[in-house]
């Protein structure tokens, strides 16, 4: 099937009722925890994941997506009205958006931020559907030495791209490769790390670790939290961006949607990433870049759109590689696992049904997210005064009912409450999870993929090398660890020859 | 005991640390979130709940 015909059939499931409905669902789940501050997409999905049990996978799959895309478009609206980012891709939107709005133009703002998210969203869905062919027909040409290559790239590029400290994320990384690896060996068969608990012979599941890492942490931090969100008071005669908003816009608006695209098919890449990126770009090649800061509408429109447009590209790597880029991706491979369909070049011949289904889905909720998202302003605002308590409760809820119910085991219960303590501690100490969660789904990968290339070769480690792209990106890990590690050891080194002088 | 007596107990008391509210408010906001989720979870999508000493 051409791509024509292919997105014709994606179109003709995923307009059946009941996709549509979860598309609806997702979109507008999506929007809500994008307007709350303090719970952003990966912990909404890690808590939704239960929900997805006895749904269709197609179904799912929608409605987890149209989460992961209606976060990117909700986050502007507390970033805008409250100075709040709802979620981490829409920090850079507060330093212009929120004063746009307090200079009375609110509306120009969610307005653009609105239409450029629509623009660079279909964008970033077009380049999925024109890629998504071309590159499986290369994807089926990986071997195991080549995935493990991409799996480590996909690593690296997690821990030298986050926000904080490398080391850390290096640590984290470490802690979820080790987590990975508890449970019978895949091929010997012999237990690792079980420590004799015979719940533990299974290994640990993604949905207990994921709902304790970013589900309760979100409630023990709130809880701590004491000042209410104080909302802009301003009145939004038109959300309808003026001419020279959208002349000033335009560029922007298709910078931000290439740049966020490029930038979410890399392994590692994130929407934060990308708004982050684009707002550096639009202000480094502006004419008046003292205006960035004080109501650009550039400074809303090309990260908003940079933000959307990766979570469109994001799903390439994950479908068509089977490697997903960021934590939000990694549940929804987990969730693909728990329906068990394995995201792959294969995918596309498998199941045509969901793949398609998926990507046309993703071309309704952008024109449901647009449709959706201006009127209901108001109410998104009214959203945020809403008791936390309440919301709170609900949310321990449904981490106790989604680790419950995977094997309807109390022990998930256990381990959810766990790393929901741990990952406290984590935000506590400044370590970020999303390297942990991903080297944990990523772990059997990278262990199957390496253990396979040896039994090729012999145990010889030159078959990564002789093999041009799995040398090329074992390389450049290689070459990226050493620059993310390099200036410690400078540091120290500098530190140590001042004490000897 | 169950999901609803635990779940009950669990949102009385959660709710409890996280906000100041009369204990009337706080036991009915938790017997409302108990309820709700019951027939949410094991009602509508057919989760697995422990039935506990109510027997459902």
């Amino acid at each position: 099937m051409d791509v024509f015909h292919s997105l014709v059939y994606g179109f003709s499931v995923g307009l059946q009722p009941i996709n549509l409905l979860f598309c609806f669902l997702g979109a507008l789940l999506g929007t809500l925890i994008g307007v709350l501050p303090g719970i952003g997409p990966v912990g909404a999905i890690a808590i939704l994941l239960p929900a997805t049990y006895h749904m269709s996978p197609t179904a799912a799959i929608i409605m987890l997506a149209g989460i992961y895309y209606g976060a990117m478009y909700g986050g502007s609206t507390t970033s805008i009205l409250v100075n709040i980012p709802g979620e981490a891709a829409s920090v850079v939107t507060c330093l212009d958006g929120y004063q746009m709005a307090r200079q009375g133009r609110a509306g120009p703002a969610l307005g653009i931020a609105a239409f450029g998210s629509f623009i660079a969203g279909t964008l970033g869905v077009v380049g999925v559907t024109l890629l998504a062919g071309p590159l499986a027909k290369v994807a089926l040409r990986f071997g195991s030495p080549e995935y493990f290559g991409l799996c480590l790239l996909g690593l690296t590029l997690v821990t030298y791209l986050s926000t904080g400290s490398v080391i850390k994320a290096i640590i984290m990384g470490a802690f979820g490769l080790i987590l990975s690896s508890i449970g019978l060996d895949s091929i010997q068969g012999t237990p690792r790390l079980t420590f004799n608990v015979m719940q533990l012979w299974d290994g640990i599941d993604l949905v207990p670790v994921a709902m304790g890492l970013f589900g309760i942490p979100e409630v023990l931090e709130n809880i701590e939290r004491t000042e209410p969100a104080e909302i802009l008071k301003t009145r939004m005669k038109s959300f309808f961006p003026t001419v020279v908003d959208w002349v000033q816009s335009t560029w922007p608006i298709l910078r931000g949607s290439v740049l966020g695209f490029f930038l979410g098919i890399l392994p590692g890449g994130h929407p934060a990433t990308a708004s982050f990126l684009s707002y550096a770009v639009e202000k480094r090649i502006s004419k008046e870049p003292e205006r960035f800061g004080k109501g650009a509408i550039e400074g809303v429109a090309g990260p908003e759109s940079a933000n959307n447009s990766a979570t469109a590209g994001g799903f390439i790597p994950l479908f068509i590689l089977g490697i997903p880029s960021n934590a939000v991706l990694a549940l929804i491979f987990g969730a693909l696992m728990i329906h068990g369909m394995r995201p792959g070049p294969n995918l596309l011949n498998e199941y045509p049904d969901l793949f398609w289904g998926v990507i046309s889905s993703m071309y309704i909720g952008n024109v449901m997210l647009l449709i959706l998202n201006l009127p209901l302003i108001p109410m998104w605002v009214q959203v945020l005064k809403v008791p936390q308590r309440i919301l709170f409760s609900l949310i321990i809820v449904f981490c106790i009912i989604g680790s419950y119910s995977l094997k309807n085991s109390s022990f998930d219960v256990l381990v959810m409450m766990i790393f929901g303590l741990l990952g406290y501690l984590f935000r506590k100490f400044e370590y970020e999870p999303a390297p942990l969660i991903l080297a944990f789904v990523l772990g059997p990968m990278v262990e199957t993929n390496l253990r396979q290339s040896l039994l090729l070769s012999r145990g010889s480690f030159l078959i990564f090398f002789t093999r041009p792209l799995s040398a090329v990106f074992i390389s450049i890990s290689i070459i990226l660890l050493i620059i993310a590690i390099l200036p410690y050891f400078m540091k120290a080194r500098k530190m140590y020859e001042t004490s000897t002088v | 005991m169950g999901y609803l007596i635990t779940t009950f107990g669990l949102m009385a008391f959660s709710l409890g640390i996280m906000g100041r509210s009369k204990v009337w408010v706080r036991g009915v906001s938790a017997l409302m979130i108990t309820l709700v989720s019951y027939v949410v979870f094991y009602i509508l999508l057919g989760v697995i709940l422990p039935k506990g000493i109510l027997g459902f």
